[in-house]
C-alpha cells in the first residue's frame, strides 16, 4: 500500500454510500465538479494518489449531507469540504514524516533543485509545491483559487463564504508570502546559472 | 472592485514558468468511474462480496455478469473495485 493510500482509511475507500437521496444530482455534482475538486486537492498539497482517495472522500460528504446543500452552493460545499479532507490528509502525512524522519535526514530545503533545473517542467512542479507549502491554509486557497484556478475575488468570496473586501486582501498576503517564499527559494539555490 | 492581474500572465519569468507547471493538472481518466461506483451512481459498483457483485451485475442490467477486478488487493491493498475491472459471463 502506497503511502498515500494509508492517509485515508480503509472504511473511507472501500466502502459503498448508502443509496444517494437523488442520485441524478449527485451525478451531476460529480460531473461537473469532480476535476474542479480533484485539482483544488492536489494544489493544497496532496499527491496524486492521495487526491484520487480524497475527492472520493469529499463526494462521499456531498452524497450523505446532498440535502443540507443548497442549490447554487454546491461548489462551495465540495471546495469547503475538499479544505478540511486536504487539511487532514496533510497533518497525518505531517505526523508519518516526523516519525520517519531522522536526526541525520538533511532539510528538503538543502536538496531543492536549483534554479536553472527549472526548464524541467517536473521539477518546477515540485519547486512551485515547495513554495505553497509555505502558505497557511487560508492564503494558499485564495491563491490557487485566483492563480491556477483563474476566479475572480468575486467568485472566490462566493466558493469560500468569505466577503469580497476579505479575500482580497488575503490575495494580497498571498502574493506577498508567495514571492517572499521564492525570494527564499532563489537565495538558496543562487549561483551561475539562476533563472531570473 | 478591480481584480489584479495574474501572476501566470503578469508575473516574473520564474513565477509564470513555476504557476504555468501546475496548470495541466488533470485526474486519471478513471477517477470519476470509480467515484461513481463508490457512490452507487455508476454503472459498475464496487463491494467486496458476493451480494455487492450481484448488484453490481444487476445495475448493468445482465445478472450474469460476475466481476473481477485485476487490482483488488494489488497496489491499494484495499478492496475497491471498479477500476480496471475485467469481466467474464459466468457459465
Amino acid at each position: 500500500m502506497s503511502e498515500a493510500s494509508a492517509l485515508l482509511s480503509a472504511r473511507d475507500v472501500t466502502r459503498v454510500s448508502a443509496p444517494a437521496s437523488d442520485p441524478a444530482r449527485l451525478r451531476a455534482l460529480l460531473a461537473e465538479h469532480l476535476d474542479f475538486i480533484w485539482r483544488s486537492l492536489r494544489r493544497l498539497g496532496l499527491p496524486p494518489d492521495a487526491a484520487d482517495d480524497a475527492t472520493q472522500r469529499v463526494f462521499m460528504v456531498a452524497s450523505e449531507r446532498l440535502d443540507d446543500i443548497e442549490p447554487g452552493r454546491e461548489r462551495a460545499f465540495l471546495f469547503n469540504t475538499a479544505l478540511r479532507v486536504a487539511s487532514s490528509v496533510r497533518r497525518t502525512f505531517a505526523r508519518r514524516r516526523e516519525v520517519l524522519r531522522g536526526d541525520d535526514e538533511p532539510d528538503t530545503a538543502d536538496t531543492a533543485p536549483a534554479a536553472d533545473a527549472l526548464l524541467d517542467r517536473h521539477r518546477a512542479r515540485a519547486v512551485l509545491e515547495s513554495l505553497l507549502d509555505d502558505l497557511p491554509t487560508d492564503l494558499r486557497a485564495i491563491f490557487v483559487l485566483f492563480e491556477l484556478e483563474g476566479m475572480t475575488t468575486a467568485e472566490i468570496a462566493k466558493t469560500v463564504d468569505a466577503p469580497e473586501g476579505t479575500v482580497s486582501s488575503r490575495l494580497r498576503r498571498a502574493r506577498h508570502a508567495f514571492k517572499a517564499a521564492l525570494r527564499r527559494y532563489r537565495a538558496r539555490t543562487s549561483g551561475p546559472g539562476v533563472v531570473r | 472592485m478591480t481584480d489584479p492581474k495574474r501572476l501566470l500572465e503578469a508575473g516574473t519569468d520564474l513565477e509564470m514558468r513555476l504557476l504555468s507547471s501546475a496548470t495541466d493538472d488533470a485526474p486519471s481518466q478513471g477517477l470519476e468511474r470509480r467515484v461513481q461506483a463508490a457512490l452507487g451512481i455508476g454503472s459498475i459498483a464496487l463491494g467486496a462480496g458476493t451480494a455487492s457483485t450481484t448488484a453490481a451485475a444487476a445495475i448493468e442490467g445482465d445478472p450474469a455478469l460476475v466481476f473481477r477486478s485485476r487490482e483488488v488487493g494489488r497496489d491499494r491493498g484495499d478492496r475497491y473495485r471498479g477500476r480496471g475491472g475485467s469481466c467474464r459471463r459466468s457459465p
